[in-house]
């Protein structure tokens, strides 16, 4: 029998979100190790020496770090449907759009709802860009995976459970439901689909967590757009 | 093999990631049509192929384009990992995960360190640079002593996907060493790697691929100008 697995995470990130969307999409039973964001604890420290973040899955003796390469860690190692598609230029295209999630559509999605004045419009610009291109990809598709939530969709959480509590707590709307459709429904579809209803965050508790830490994020965001 | 298989890769010579991917095409054994892309002047085929970020590498296999140089790596062992072709990534999903997390690793802060060091507009960001290069550099001397077990290669005995990833700068490192006369392998700091780098850049299937040291540094050069 397979060692039990843990997760270090938080149902706040989105990224620890991406691990557990895969383990219950496999039907892998899981403990989540809820972390003390602020306060960092030996165990996370431990297992996570590089970058001393969450998520971090633990399988048996066994840490693994960095929240796509945990999804398909958990696509690998179990049984239960693919989170990949089988056929390797799918398979590329699959690894392309999550990447993009990360390098290009992450940050400047954050900041255009977080940053304020002359700068924001840049952001607001970029992540338009690159929201039409996600667009683009769902055109005729359900999920990104096709029928049902795959890789892709799982690398793009940020736009599902934490777009309305995002706009809802900096007041900003970046992924109008005129100009991204499909998007939105993509978004409302992800939040209400039956094998992931149990690790999709409470909303008000989400929205909460966020509006006490409001100007923390604010600060943290005018800092990462220096970087 | 009946039919035509039909590998292109679109590049630049002077691209460490363009470099990874040729990497892996000549470890693996294949052959391909390369294509120099002029950057100044990319190609119809290049912006139809990659739309999204219109750069290279691109690799073209039978006319669907694959981009992002990690996933063409992936697709390559994918695809060809079969008929005694060696294979980059391991077969267990535990090594696989460790592969890909230390290839995350060097683009994330190796690349990123790199690129102050050598680029950083003030003295103080080169300065920044040095000292994150340093940290990222003594991380993989760990990483390299753990994933090869004293063998010769993050791969173990054979050149495997972090070799080829952490390949793709080689020649970037030597220019760097060059230019600035500090070392960033320096062996007596993270001897491991600085082995590791003798060993990695003396393979034949290495060395059909690397750019001209000395022609790295005159383009890095004009690019500072």
């Amino acid at each position: 029998m397979s060692p039990p697995i843990k997760i270090i995470g938080h149902p706040v990130s989105p990224f620890s979100h991406r691990v557990e969307a895969a383990l219950r999409l496999k039907g892998v039973p899981y403990e989540l190790i809820e972390e003390d964001l602020s306060n960092k604890s030996e165990l996370l420290l431990a297992k996570n020496p590089v970058h001393k973040k969450v998520p971090v899955l633990l399988h048996g003796d066994r840490a693994i770090c960095e929240s796509l390469v945990i999804v398909q860690y958990v696509d690998e190692a179990f049984d239960g449907p693919p989170l990949l598609p089988a056929d390797p230029n799918d398979r590329a295209m699959a690894r392309f759009w999550a990447d993009f999630m990360d390098s290009k559509l992450l940050k400047p999605f954050w900041l255009a709802h977080w940053i304020e004045g002359e700068a924001q419009k840049a952001q607001v610009e970029e992540a338009k860009q690159n929201l039409a291109l996600l667009e683009e990809q769902l055109k005729g598709r359900r999920f990104f995976g096709g029928d049902t939530i795959g890789y892709v969709d799982i690398a793009a959480c940020l736009l599902a459970p934490w777009l309305s509590v995002i706009e809802e707590v900096t007041g900003v709307t970046v992924v109008d439901e005129n100009e991204y459709p499909a998007l939105r429904r993509w978004s409302r579809e992800y939040n209400s689909y039956e094998d992931l209803k149990q690790c999709v965050p409470d909303r008000d508790q989400l929205v909460a967590f966020y509006n006490e830490r409001k100007e923390g994020y604010k600060m943290f965001a005018s800092a990462w757009l220096q970087q | 093999m009946a039919g035509g298989d039909e590998l292109k890769l679109l590049g630049f010579w002077g691209s460490p990631f363009v470099l990874r991917a040729r990497l892996a095409l000549s470890f693996k054994g294949l052959s391909y049509e390369y294509v120099e892309e002029d950057l100044k002047n990319k190609s119809e085929l290049l912006l139809q192929s990659n739309p999204v970020h219109k750069k290279v590498p691109v690799l073209i296999h039978n006319g669907k384009p694959v981009c992002e140089t990690q996933v063409i790596v992936q697709y390559l062992d994918e695809v060809y990992g079969a008929n005694g072709r060696p294979s980059l990534l391991p077969v267990d999903p535990y090594d696989r995960a460790m592969a890909r997390f230390w290839a995350a690793y060097i683009d994330d802060k190796l690349l990123s360190s790199l690129m102050m060091m050598s680029m950083g507009k003030t003295e103080e960001e080169k300065a920044e640079g040095r000292k994150q290069s340093s940290g990222a550099v003594e991380t993989l001397e760990g990483a390299l002593k753990e994933c090869s077990k004293g063998k010769p290669f993050f791969g173990g005995d054979s050149v495997g996907y972090v070799d080829v990833v952490l390949g793709g700068f080689v020649a970037w490192v030597r220019i760097i060493d060059r230019m600035t006369g500090l070392k960033i392998f320096d062996s007596s700091k993270t001897p491991i790697l600085a082995a590791w780098l003798e060993r990695f850049g003396s393979l034949d299937a290495a060395k059909a691929v690397m750019p001209d040291v000395q022609r790295l540094v005159e383009l890095s050069k004009m690019r500072q100008v």
